[in-house]
Parts: C-alpha cells; structure tokens; sequence
C-alpha cells in the first residue's frame, strides 16, 4: 500500500522493470523535454510518450481525467 | 470540597466538541493541531460545548436538575443528602450518563460525516480551515503544480519521479527514482520511498590547466539495484518532483501491425 496516488497505468509501467528503468534514465536526462514537448522512449518494441503534467495538452488532461 | 469529581463532570461535558474535532481529523497525514495552550483550548471548548448543550436542552422534555450539577461541580457535597436520596440519584446518574454518551456518538457521527463530505467534494484543498492533510500529501499527490494550482483539483498524473539532493559522507548526490511512498511525522516528512533509483554527483570533477575543480554538470548516473530506495528527509537538502504521465503508447515499426493506445 502506498501512500501515493499513483494509477494503475503507473503502477503497470512500475512493474516492468525494462520500460520503468528506461523511464527514469529518459526522465533524469532529458527533463526539460518532457516537462515541454515530451520525450519518446522506445524500449521491448513499444514507444512510450512521456510528458510531464505541466506539459499536457487540453486534449490530454481530459483523457486523463476519465481514466 | 470534591475537586477530582467536579473536574470529571466538568470535562464530560466539555468531550462533545472535542469528540468532533478528533473525528474529523483523525486519518493519515493529518495536519498539525491548532496553536493553542491547553487553557485557551479549554475554554474554546467550555464555550461551544455551551452552544451545544443549550442547543441539546431544547429536545431534552425531563426535568434537569441543574441544582445537583452545581453541586457536584462546586464539591461540597454536605448538603447532597437534603437535594436527593440514592433511587434518584441512580436515576438521575444514568440518564446522565446516556446524555453525554449520545451527544459523543453525535458528535463522533458529524465529525466523520463531515470529513467525508469534505474529503469527496475537494473543500479540503481550498480552504485551510477545512484541510484534511499535512502540506507533504499535498505536494507529493499533486496540488502544488504550477498550471493546476487553482487549489481545487490535483495535477493529473500517473508516476511521480524525484530528484533529492542529498548530503552524504562522499559529498551532495543527487538521487533520482519513483516515489513509491514517503512516512510523515505530524507536519515534517520524515522519509521518502524511491523505486528505479540512480545516483550522480550534483558536481563533478573536471580538470583543465590549473589543476581539477567542481563544475557546474552534474555527474553520471549509476543504477543502484533494489525494490525501494529510502532516504531519510534529514539528509535531504532539496526535492525536485516531476508529476510524469503517459498519455500515448504504442507499438514500434518492427512490429508488422501498429496499435496506438491512448489512455
């Protein structure tokens, strides 16, 4: 149990420890990126946009919010 | 002169506020209690439970006999005997008794209630006297983003990744992984969870003709293999949090079909 509200999608990356390790490395080294455009990783044969949530569109807030 | 007893019936009477306010505080991360001395919280206490008494005595039909709870509370006890003999007095004490223990459960019942109310239609985010949790839940659970900060609702997110600059015995470090969980103590935080944590120095070396020197990069990241990394919020000198989301995945061109997911 955590005392972080992070999502099931979050939880899903947290687990695979591939994708989740390839995310931190993008997010400590292209930070700027993903709180501006986005970074795509590319990491087990799927493409992964990151962004930080100062960085999401209108679009993507809504999307996220009916998650 | 009885004081011990006056000072229990005394307080009785003070517990349904102060049933209140435990109830609707009482949860994880809870935020510090007011500033006040224990007198001046008595007497806070002293006057709302005066509300709420005479507000209680408007549905109570019985005869109340204020005469022997002045006398209880004032502890001269010598002219007890002439105001009330034993079968009364047993009568009186239990309904006594049922009195307060239902203004309590009354006051327990409103206090989570309104918690409930508070926590599920987001009042606690905008208004301090209605704030639920200490100000690390709120940081750490998106409230404090820049371009949501209108108070209401969180930063959508579905990972949040930090940087801690951190003292150590080999100089400041910086450690950078998913928070998985942070402990709190009242208001201070007391430690932090990181999951896919790295380390790097927060300068490095660098040498050029006058010899070596710190620069202004910070080092190289090293994985450091583990489930959960815990650092301790004393050696923590600042924490920089990314409130990371996914919006789109899908499968790479080496793949013969693409699906996009957008979540």
């Amino acid at each position: 149990m955590t005392n972080v509200n992070i999502s099931k999608r979050g939880r899903e990356i947290l687990r695979n420890k591939a994708v989740s390790s390839a995310i931190a490395r993008a997010l400590s080294e292209r930070a700027h990126e993903a709180a501006t455009v986005g970074v795509w990783v590319e990491v087990e044969g799927k493409k992964y946009l990151i962004k930080t949530a100062s960085a999401l569109t209108e679009k993507e807030i809504a999307a996220m919010s009916k998650r | 002169m009885n004081i011990a007893l006056s000072a229990v019936i005394i307080f009785l009477l003070l517990l349904p506020p102060i049933a209140f306010y435990l109830a609707f505080t009482l949860g994880k991360f809870p935020k510090s209690g007011p500033k006040i001395g224990l007198l001046e919280g008595l007497m806070l206490s002293a006057v709302i439970s005066t509300l709420l008494h005479a507000f209680a005595f408007l549905f109570v039909e019985k005869e109340i006999r204020f005469d022997l709870i002045a006398l209880l509370i004032g502890g001269d006890l010598k002219s007890f005997g002439t105001l009330t003999n034993n079968t009364i007095f047993r009568h009186l004490f239990q309904q006594f008794v049922l009195y307060n223990a239902v203004m309590v459960l009354i006051a327990i019942f409103l206090g989570r209630t309104i918690r409930l109310l508070v926590k599920n239609l987001g009042w606690h985010a905008y208004a301090e006297l209605l704030r639920l949790y200490n100000y690390w839940w709120y940081l750490f659970n998106g409230y404090k983003v820049d371009e949501f900060a209108n108070g209401e609702t969180p930063a959508p997110f579905d990972v949040v990744f930090v940087d801690a600059l951190v003292n150590t015995n080999s100089g400041t470090m910086i450690y950078s992984g998913f928070l998985i969980d942070f402990v709190c103590e009242g208001e201070k935080l007391d430690r932090i969870y990181l999951s896919k944590t790295s380390k790097r120095e927060f300068k490095k070396m660098a040498t050029n003709d006058k010899g070596n020197y710190l620069s202004e990069e910070a080092g190289n990241a090293f994985p450091i293999e583990g489930e959960a990394m815990v650092i301790p919020y004393n050696n923590i000198i600042n924490l920089n949090l990314q409130f990371v989301t996914f919006p789109v995945e899908y499968e790479s061109s080496t793949t013969e079909t693409t699906t996009i997911r957008i979540s």
